[in-house]
This record gives C-alpha cells, sequence and structure tokens, in this order.
C-alpha cells in the first residue's frame, strides 16, 4: 500500500523527529567525543623522576570574553591529564599606569585669568532634522611651559570593578611652551560641557614621557608603583608606592569640582583621588627592570651602580630586605621571568665566563611575607625570552623552564607577512646552579594556534589577522603573555 | 486538545514549499560562499568558524530564520488576510488559545528546521572546504597551517555552531527562548488590526532587537554575565503581552459568514 508522506500529520511529526535527532546527536557529539589527546607530553628524555613534585597547567581555549570553553591539561610529577573545560574562566588581575598634564595648581588662576577667550553657537539637528537645538560656549586657551604632571593607576579590584588613582608627581619646564584649551559648553542656558584645560601634547610626549620610568603591578587591594624619575624633576622621589583606595568612574565623576574655567566650576586634572603611600626610595641613578607581586610579597628588580638588586617586601612595605644578584652584568641581559608558582619570582641575568664569554643564568626567589625563604638557578642552553616561564622545586635542588615552541610561518605572496604559530612547550628540569639538563619533553598541543603576525603590508593582512587571532588561544596558568 | 496537534500539523503542512524555499536559498548561498573563500590563498588557513563567522554565514541565516519566520505566518495570512483576524480559523470548533498555540508551535516547528539545517551543514561543509583550503595551503607552502584540523576544534570555536546548539550545558534556556520568542510575538502583526497592529509592529521589533542583542552577547563571550540577563526577561514580557494581546484579538475577532 502505498504510503503518503507528505500527509500533514507524518510530515509534522518527521520533521520534529529530525529536528530533535540532530539536535540531540550533535550535543551529545560534542560532549562524548572532545579530544582527550589534545594534549601529549613527547620526546621525554633523560629521568622522569626529575619531573616530579613540579605542576602546570593550562590549556587551549576559544577566545572570548571571560568565558571558558576547550581543552584543559593539568601536568602533576609528569602525569599529564586532559579535561574539557566549560564555564567561566579566572580572569588575571592588572594593573595600568598613564601619565598626563594638566596646568599646575600654583599657577592656575593667574593662567586662567589671561586666557584667551572665544565664543561659539550652533544649531544641532537631531530626528533627521525634524528637531533642532541650540547651544553656545566658550572656549579658553592658553600656553605655558610649566606643566604638572600627573599619575593614574587603573587596576582591577578583587570586586571585579577597574579601580583609579590620580596623584601629581612633579612640576616640569618644557622646552616648548603647551597650549591648553578648556570648553565651557551651554544648552538652554545650562552648562552641559565641562572641560578642563587639558592639552594635547603630542609633539611634547617624547618630552614627558622620557622623564619617568614606570612599573606597576596588583596588589590583594590596590596597586603597587615602581617609578624612576629619570629627569629629576622635582616633586617626586624615585621608589616604590603603593596605592589604594580607587574610585571607579562613576565615582570619580561624582567628586566635586575644585576649580574654575571664567565663572564656571569644573573638576580639575591636578584633581587627585586615592591614597598613595611611598615605601621605598631608589638610589640616584638607577634603572628598573621588573616589578613583581606574589601572594603576599612585593618584589622589584632594579640595576643601580653597583650592579643587579632584588628588592623585596610584603604588601603593606615591611619586612623589606635588598638581594645582590652576584655575578650579574649591569650591562647584560637583565629582566624579570614568569614564574609557575604564585609564591616564586624569577629573573635571567648575564654573567661572564673565565673565558671571556657570556652565559645566562635564570634566578628563581621563594617568598613568604616579603621575605626570600629559598633560591636556585641553572643555566639554560637557550636564552630566556618574554614566553618562558620558571618553577622550582619545593627542595630548590631542581629548576623547571617552560618555553613556547613557535614556528614563524610565510604569509601567502599576496600578503608579504609572516606568522608566529604556537605549537606547544619546552618543558626542561635542570639541576640547581648548573647547566645539567636532567628531563627534557614537549608538551604538544593537538591543534597549532596563531598568535600574532609580523607586519606585511597589513591591509591585505587584516582578515587573516583578525579571524586566527579570535580563533584559540594557548594558555599557561596564571601567565600573562604565554 | 484533540483538534490542536491536527491544526499544528495543518499549518506546517501549509509552509512546507515556502519553508523549503528558505532552507534551500540559505543552504546554496552558505555552501557557494564557503567554497569560495575557501579557495583564497589569504583565507586558505582559517578555520570554518572563521570562514562561516565573519564572511556572512551569520547573516545569511538570520535572514533564513526572519525568512522561515515569515513563512510560517502563512496560515494567519492566508486565512486572516489584512481586513479580519483569522476569519476562517474562527469557524473551527476548537477554543481560540488552541489556535494561538497551533499557529505558535507550527512556527516553533519552522525555526527548528533551521537551525537543525544549519547544524548539519557546519558538519557537512567541513570536509569539502577543509579539503580545498589544504590543496590551497599546499600550492603556497602553508601545508603546517591546516594540519591536525579536527571537526570536534572547528564546531567548538564556531560561536554560531556554540550558540544554536547548548552542548556545554551553560543557559541552555537561550535554544528555547529563541524559538519561542519570535513565535510567540510574530503573530501578533496579522491578527492585530487598525493602529494596534502598529504597535504589534513595534512590539515585534523590539522583541527581535532583544534576542538578536542576546545572541550578540552570547556569541562574543561564550555565555552571559549577570548584567545581560535583563534583556532575556524582557524577552519573556514581550511574550507574555504578546501571547494575551494575540488572544484578545483572536477572542474579539468575529468570522465572516
Amino acid at each position: 500500500m502505498k504510503q503518503n508522506f507528505c500527509h500533514p500529520g507524518r510530515l509534522t511529526l518527521g520533521a520534529l523527529a529530525v529536528c530533535l535527532a540532530v539536535v540531540l546527536a550533535l550535543a551529545l557529539t560534542m560532549r562524548l567525543c572532545w579530544p582527550r589527546d589534545a594534549f601529549s607530553l613527547t620526546d621525554l628524555e633523560g629521568d622522569t623522576a626529575a619531573l616530579e613534585g613540579f605542576a602546570l597547567g593550562g590549556g587551549l581555549e576559544i577566545d572570548t570574553n571571560g568565558h571558558q570553553l576547550g581543552v584543559r591539561f593539568t601536568m602533576q610529577d609528569g602525569q599529564l591529564t586532559n579535561t574539557l573545560t566549560t564555564g567561566r574562566s579566572s580572569a588575571l588581575q592588572n594593573a595600568w599606569i598613564g601619565f598626563s598634564t594638566a596646568l599646575p595648581a600654583a599657577q592656575r588662576e593667574a593662567l586662567d585669568a589671561q586666557a584667551a577667550e572665544g565664543k561659539y553657537s550652533e544649531w544641532n539637528s537631531a530626528l533627521m532634522g525634524l528637531a533642532q537645538t541650540s547651544s553656545s560656549g566658550i572656549q579658553r586657551s592658553v600656553s605655558t611651559d610649566q606643566v604638572e604632571i600627573m599619575l593614574t593607576v587603573d587596576y582591577d579590584a578583587p570586586d571585579g570593578v577597574v579601580r583609579s588613582v590620580r596623584f601629581p608627581c612633579g612640576q616640569l619646564t618644557l622646552s616648548q611652551p603647551l597650549t591648553f584649551a578648556a570648553e565651557i559648553g551651554y544648552r538652554d542656558g545650562e552648562p552641559y560641557v565641562r572641560q578642563d584645560y587639558t592639552a594635547n601634547a603630542s609633539e611634547q610626549w617624547n618630552e614627558i614621557s622620557q622623564t619617568w620610568e614606570s612599573r606597576t603591578a596588583v596588589l590583594a587591594d590596590g596597586a603597587v608603583v615602581a617609578l624612576n624619575n629619570t629627569g629629576d624633576v622635582p616633586g617626586t622621589q624615585s621608589g616604590l608606592y603603593l596605592v589604594g583606595d580607587g574610585l571607579t568612574q562613576s565615582e570619580i565623576l561624582a567628586l566635586p569640582a575644585d576649580a574654575t574655567v571664567g565663572d564656571c566650576p569644573v573638576q580639575s586634572r591636578t584633581l587627585a583621588y586615592g591614597t598613595v603611600h611611598p615605601v621605598w626610595t631608589m638610589p640616584q641613578g638607577g634603572k628598573l627592570v621588573d616589578l613583581v607581586t606574589t601572594g603576599d610579597s612585593i618584589a622589584l628588580f632594579y640595576l643601580d651602580d653597583s650592579g643587579c638588586h632584588l628588592l623585596t617586601m610584603d604588601q603593606q612595605g615591611g619586612n623589606q630586605q635588598i638581594l645582590d644578584l652576584t655575578d650579574a652584568l649591569p650591562d647584560g641581559n637583565f629582566r624579570g621571568l614568569e614564574t609557575l608558582r604564585p609564591d616564586e619570582v624569577a629573573c635571567a641575568t648575564e654573567e661572564a665566563q673565565p673565558d671571556g664569554g657570556r652565559v645566562d643564568r635564570v634566578q628563581v626567589f621563594r617568598l613568604a611575607a616579603g621575605r626570600i625563604t629559598a633560591q636556585g638557578s641553572c643555566l639554560p642552553d637557550q636564552i630566556p625570552t618574554y614566553d618562558t616561564a620558571v618553577a622550582m622545586s619545593e627542595d630548590g635542588s631542581r629548576l623547571l623552564t617552560v618555553s613556547s615552541v613557535s614556528d614563524l610561518v610565510d604569509l601567502p605572496d599576496s600578503s608579504g607577512g609572516q606568522l608566529i604559530w604556537k605549537k606547544g612547550c619546552t618543558l626542561e628540569v635542570w639541576q640547581q646552579g648548573t647547566g645539567t639538563a636532567l628531563c627534557t619533553a614537549q608538551l604538544k598541543s593537538q591543534r597549532n594556534v596563531a598568535k600574532g603576525w609580523s607586519y606585511g603590508r597589513w591591509n591585505e593582512l587584516w582578515p587573516m589577522g583578525r579571524l586566527l587571532t579570535r580563533d584559540l588561544s594557548l594558555t599557561l596558568d596564571g601567565i600573562n603573555t604565554f | 486538545m484533540k483538534s490542536m496537534l491536527p491544526l499544528t500539523g495543518w499549518n506546517f503542512y501549509m509552509v512546507r514549499r515556502p519553508l523549503g524555499t528558505v532552507l534551500a536559498v540559505m543552504l546554496l548561498a552558505e555552501t557557494a560562499l564557503a567554497l569560495f573563500c575557501a579557495t583564497r590563498p589569504a583565507l586558505c588557513t582559517l578555520g570554518q568558524s572563521a570562514l562561516y563567522g565573519n564572511l556572512g554565514g551569520p547573516l545569511l541565516f538570520l535572514a533564513a530564520y526572519l525568512g522561515a519566520l515569515w513563512a510560517s505566518l502563512r496560515p494567519l495570512a492566508m486565512t486572516g488576510g489584512r481586513s479580519r483576524a483569522g476569519c476562517t480559523l474562527l469557524t473551527l470548533p476548537m477554543p481560540r488559545w488552541q489556535i494561538l498555540l497551533a499557529q505558535v508551535l507550527s512556527s516553533v516547528l519552522s525555526l527548528a528546521a533551521v537551525i537543525a539545517c544549519q547544524l548539519l551543514w557546519m558538519v557537512v561543509i567541513y570536509w569539502p572546504t577543509t579539503a580545498i583550503q589544504a590543496a590551497v595551503a599546499n600550492a603556497h607552502n602553508l601545508g603546517d597551517l591546516v594540519e591536525q584540523r579536527s571537526l570536534w576544534w572547528e564546531l567548538a570555536a564556531n560561536p554560531i555552531f556554540n550558540l544554536l546548539l547548548p552542548w556545554q550545558g551553560g543557559a541552555v534556556w537561550r535554544l528555547p527562548l529563541f524559538l519561542l520568542a519570535p513565535a510567540l510575538i510574530a503573530p501578533g502583526v496579522l491578527l492585530q488590526r487598525g493602529k494596534a497592529r502598529f504597535g504589534a509592529v513595534c512590539l515585534t521589533v523590539a522583541g527581535a532587537l532583544l534576542c538578536l542583542a542576546l545572541a550578540a552577547v552570547y556569541a562574543a563571550k561564550q555565555g552571559y554575565d549577570s548584567g545581560d540577563l535583563w534583556m532575556a526577561g524582557a524577552v519573556c514580557l514581550l511574550c507574555l503581552i504578546s501571547w494575551f494581546w494575540s488572544l484578545r484579538a483572536l477572542r474579539r475577532a468575529v468570522p465572516i459568514q
């Protein structure tokens, strides 16, 4: 008997069954068939027992804003485990620093009084010309070679909100006067734009930025800033400052006006907020290298005339200790390194060899409440790069270095650029104090990840660069740069 | 309820041809786009998710989704028309809410068919695009860049696939919401008359924009923050308003004698 498959009931039930089957089958396939061998430990050489005591984690994650999806690996004592991950990823906390220029508070009234003033009025159309509003305003401008430099520190607070602290860090006399312009706009007689004197300092920016060297790192509730006043600007001492009690953007906007432009009260660019405590003064002629915070400590690597040093302290500025990094050449490679353990800091230094050559040394320091409780070093074959991370075994007898494995690939001829293609990482365990590798291994990811591209003709590269970098990322726990 | 399911079936039966046309156009256009892009040297290293997500795939899907929704309203349009809501439907011996529910269910099924076809297409297109891309990449000495590209990763990295198929568990409500919200809100455009029709259009546009915003947020974050959920609440509210408003229009409507 001939079946009529176009019968409404059969057609509807068939369509429903097919839709449900497709959705369920695909969902089950995705849950059950995830790549369990996404990461593998290969090319093991040497004594694999040397990997005992080390732990690291990371994964191939789909680049998203705060949510984690992908395959995660954990390696404990040389045993590798892959797991499927979904859900929210824990974002690293960061702190950022920025300099800005402002009219010096002490001379502000005098400068405002002599400012040139211009007026304007305009009609604004909205809704395709159906609604029109009139507005008017004044613009005042003044030039001066004396500028106040303000430092703004933004940091991720524990509540997930970005908070800001702003404070003055000295007055600078510029070689060329800088023009500041302010604007007060009125609509229906009420001020609706209150722009304090602001400078477009792009031409003088080199002069300003070369005056300070800075580093910043986030604390449990606040941030720490290392400032080096290389231009000997009066008003700021080089050293470490703890900043805290930062305000959110809405709290900053709600602060009262503290100055006037003409007759109109405005919030000035020299308005300071948050708290700043100097905790350490840096010697003259020093140079900042790296500032790192651990769970309860602060560490600063710096140079001065007497050589390379590590300053450590607790997060309140107490228990200060300065360690001279012996044999480290001040003119050599000296930089901070990422660490796999949250209570360790590390650096790379360069040392002279008896034969006149130079060798790179990796040094790791374990900190507790600002004190160095253990330290170790090794002499790796390869020069540590920005994406080298290190860890020290519990007893300090071995050091693990993890470096990403990258390929540089030429892009198609039409683009003329090159792509950095990350394929996993190399693990090496070193005997403390020596250049002897106890064990090496490759941690390979099943899927390679493009981390960036070198610049060719950028306009032709944009689709590739944009699309490749938003695809996947290869991450190592707690490390930003990997 | 006895009459409602057959009516759902009949509604879906009536839209089978326009729905089939919409699906065929969507699949052909997406296939042409994906195959063309796979042959371009500058795009030969991209994963399928990037090919689909950034070169017009979501727009084609959205157009097909709206087309299927409009097609699924065909029974209302055919039987109601411009002047009187559901005049022929009103003669059916069943409560008015069941007439509306049958329409909603047939719309949901039409939209589900679009989603299922899209998901299947994402799986099926993997093999031809990967093969073409590998050939083009090898011709340009870029073979390393396309090695070891598995279907699972292609699908898992595709934000639109993750949006349409809640396989990870989180926010599984979004699929029912994206199916039910258009099916509940859109019939008002054909059921209301006079000035009320303008209101229904506004309600539909608002619902569509909120659903689009929810989809865009999910595609960008692969999840929702608590601050995003007000949009889902607003869509649910619009659905409730639309349901009762459309039902009121149906109950007040008088069949043509």
